[in-house]
């Protein structure tokens, strides 16, 4: 009798101990999943955040409000025929036999 | 204690075997004949079917920009049998879903189990709904269609409905590699929409849609957009359109049209302006196809590059006349002067020497008439007649570019064979499929030779040579040699023959002109300043100048000039 009633108690135990067991990782697999949606907003948030700083009108825009203006005259610098040797950072220099010149585009169109 | 009588202890007895048999029979009723039936009833209660939508793949230009990305969203639903009281869940609801009270009202007192709230619900909202706790009220995952750049090609992009299919552009042409495959998944849920432990979960993961690299460039696109709006605006113009080819490739770097449209807010938006109209509308040409008929002259040598045609100002064909703009007497002009003067009789006369045959050959050959297979829904393939339908003033219209109907990225696509040494390349949208944003293996090109590289090069002489000298001046950009036709077209009246005084302006070139890189094509739709060098040509300049500059391309050399008569 005092047997049956160990076994009964033991019984009694694993099942609540299991059931407690079942239950809490029911919990913390809950909060993982709510984690887990968390971050992926989070994630999908900032992409989105990335993809709408990076368009062409929000850099205009930002640009702008920095101060910053359109050129309005381009220089265009051509290279001379040389290939080799230092580029001289000068506007106008005229070509140089040893020295990779630059000089500004003649314009005009062709 | 008297004991009660036999008879009554059988009739108790009998009761009672009754009552068990009719309990054990209901229990065989209940455990074997209708046990499957109780047993769907349970899993149906439980056992929850939910799909799992499919990310649709996310659309980059060539520098691996997003010019279109799929959020995750929520659908909100609600079950009006489980509302006790719709007016105050109304009024919960409404600021936070964005929704007019009577509307969200009448959608929760309405019969049935399931009506939907709204859709595409940003993730955040959902949440906060959520929170709310409020009976009846559930949510279904799906995802929503953004646009980062709004206006940026959005002709070109088009958009997708509520349910994540593509509608228009390249969302729809490519729809089914964007979309991928939704999935599901089976499982165990508790009343209050919870996953029981470790019950059953099964299902198939979803498979994503595949990513689309486009030739577009974002900083050229949204340059030539803005230079656009500003030359629709300035000249006055209905509208306008413009195309950017790399003609080497096919590779379209940009493409506009304009009035354009927010393409996150297509629902809002007219049919009209969502049309990607350099591909899908037409239009008389006008000079610009006179490229056409100058290099089938040459390619065909019925006329030498120095050689003299006597050329007067204005001359029948049929029983029309034609006329040049400016009144001349009869002048001597090479194919030079014919086409960087734009004369219309020169060019008319050079069509006699080739015959109808041969021109309608080559307009073949350049593409007209046919479509481009770019790869856009509704592409339009243009009117071109068969030469044996042509009128006996055809061979007076068509030469100069009247009396045919092309799209402006089969112009440009003339304009790139010439460019790119008499090869024509198929133009394209895609650089690649796929996530990589800097993808190794491209769509591979496809192009077919036009005309000889000699009657090319001729063409690009000729064509630099109307911009130094000829119609095209204000195409010039100061370090760069250009080469490009003006176009000035009068539009044909619609429902009847016959043409009306508005005109489309138009300007097709490339640059720079001894190795071109970029082809631009633009066109204005009935600007008050009417002519195509003086409306079209600073907006060729605009767009041709910024390209250059944003992909670096040295200023190059010139070529020498086409001989001339200089009776001009």
């Amino acid at each position: 009798m005092v047997f049956a009633l160990l076994i009964v108690g033991f019984t009694v135990v694993f099942v609540a101990g299991a059931q407690a067991l079942v239950t809490q990782s029911s919990i913390r697999i809950s909060e993982l999943e709510e984690q887990a949606e968390r971050l992926a907003t989070r994630s999908e948030i900032l992409r989105l955040r990335v993809a709408d700083l990076s368009s062409p009108d929000n850099i205009v825009r930002v640009a702008e409000d920095a101060g910053l203006v359109t050129p309005t005259a381009v220089r265009i610098l051509r290279l001379s025929e040389s290939s080799e040797g230092r580029a001289t950072a000068g506007s106008n220099g005229t070509a140089n036999e040893d020295a990779l010149a630059l000089k500004e585009g003649s314009g005009g169109s062709g | 204690m008297s004991r009660p009588p036999a008879g009554r202890l059988a009739a108790l007895f009998g009761v009672l075997c009754l009552a068990f048999t009719g309990i054990g029979a209901r229990l065989v009723l209940l455990q074997v004949r209708d046990a499957e039936a109780y047993e769907a009833l349970a899993r149906q209660q439980r056992v929850r079917r939910l799909e799992l939508p499919a990310p649709r793949g996310t659309i980059y230009d060539r520098g691996g920009r997003q010019l279109a990305l799929s959020l995750p969203a929520r659908a909100v639903y609600a079950n009006p049998g489980l509302i006790d009281r719709p007016e105050r869940v109304a009024r919960r609801l409404a600021p936070l879903l964005g929704a007019r009270l009577p509307e969200l009202r009448r959608l929760l007192r309405q019969d049935g189990s399931f009506v939907y709230l709204a859709r595409a619900v940003d993730l955040s909202v959902a949440r906060r709904i959520d929170e709310l706790d409020l009976p009846g009220i559930g949510f279904l995952n799906e995802t929503k269609r953004h646009y980062p750049g709004e206006e940026l090609a959005s002709q070109v992009l088009g958009f997708v409905g509520i349910d994540g299919e593509g509608l228009a552009g390249l969302e729809l042409e490519y729809d089914r590699m964007l979309a991928g495959r939704a999935g599901d998944m089976v499982v165990e849920q508790d009343p209050n929409g919870r996953l029981i432990p470790y019950g059953e979960q099964r299902g198939t993961p979803p498979t994503p849609g595949r990513g689309l690299v486009l030739t577009i460039d974002a900083d050229v696109q949204f340059r030539v957009e803005e230079a656009l709006a500003e030359a629709v605006e300035t000249n006055g113009a209905r509208g306008g359109m413009a195309v950017v080819l790399d003609p080497a490739t096919g590779d379209v770097l940009a493409m506009a049209s304009n009035p354009t449209f927010d393409a996150n807010r297509f629902r809002d938006t007219s049919n009209e302006l969502t049309r990607n109209r350099p591909v899908t509308d037409v239009f008389e040409p006008g000079s610009v196809n006179k490229v056409i008929t100058a290099a089938a002259a040459l390619e065909d040598a019925i006329v030498r590059p120095g050689e003299v045609l006597w050329v007067p100002d204005r001359y029948q064909v049929g029983n029309r006349m034609f006329g040049d703009d400016e009144a001349h007497g009869t002048i001597p002009m090479t194919i030079g002067d014919i086409i960087g003067h734009s004369s219309n009789v020169g060019t008319i006369l050079l069509a006699e020497r080739l015959g109808a045959d041969r021109l309608a050959a080559y307009l073949d050959r350049f593409g007209l008439g046919r479509e481009t297979g770019i790869r856009f829904p509704g592409e339009e393939e243009g009117i071109v007649h068969p030469h044996d339908q042509w009128w006996q003033s055809s061979m007076g219209t068509i030469p100069i570019g009247q009396g045919i109907a092309v799209t402006l990225l089969q112009m440009a696509s003339v304009y790139a064979t010439v460019a790119n040494g008499g090869v024509a390349v198929q133009p394209r949208f895609v650089l690649a499929t796929g996530d990589d944003p800097s993808p190794r293996a491209t769509i591979p090109v496809v192009q077919q030779r036009v005309v000889s590289s000699r009657t090319a090069r001729l063409l690009r002489s000729i064509l630099a040579y109307a911009v130094s000298d000829g119609t095209g001046k204000q195409a010039q950009i100061p370090g760069y040699w250009v080469a490009g036709k003006t176009g000035t077209a009068r539009k044909p009246m619609e429902g009847t023959r016959g043409y009306s005084d508005e005109v489309i302006a138009s300007f097709m070139g490339f640059a720079p002109v001894r190795t071109p890189r970029i082809v631009v094509a633009v066109l204005l739709d009935e600007p008050e300043t009417v002519y195509g060098g003086v409306a079209a040509a600073p907006l060729f300049r605009e767009i041709m100048q910024f390209t250059l500059t944003h992909l670096r391309v040295p200023a190059g050399e010139p070529v020498g000039p086409p001989p001339t008569a200089g009776g001009r």
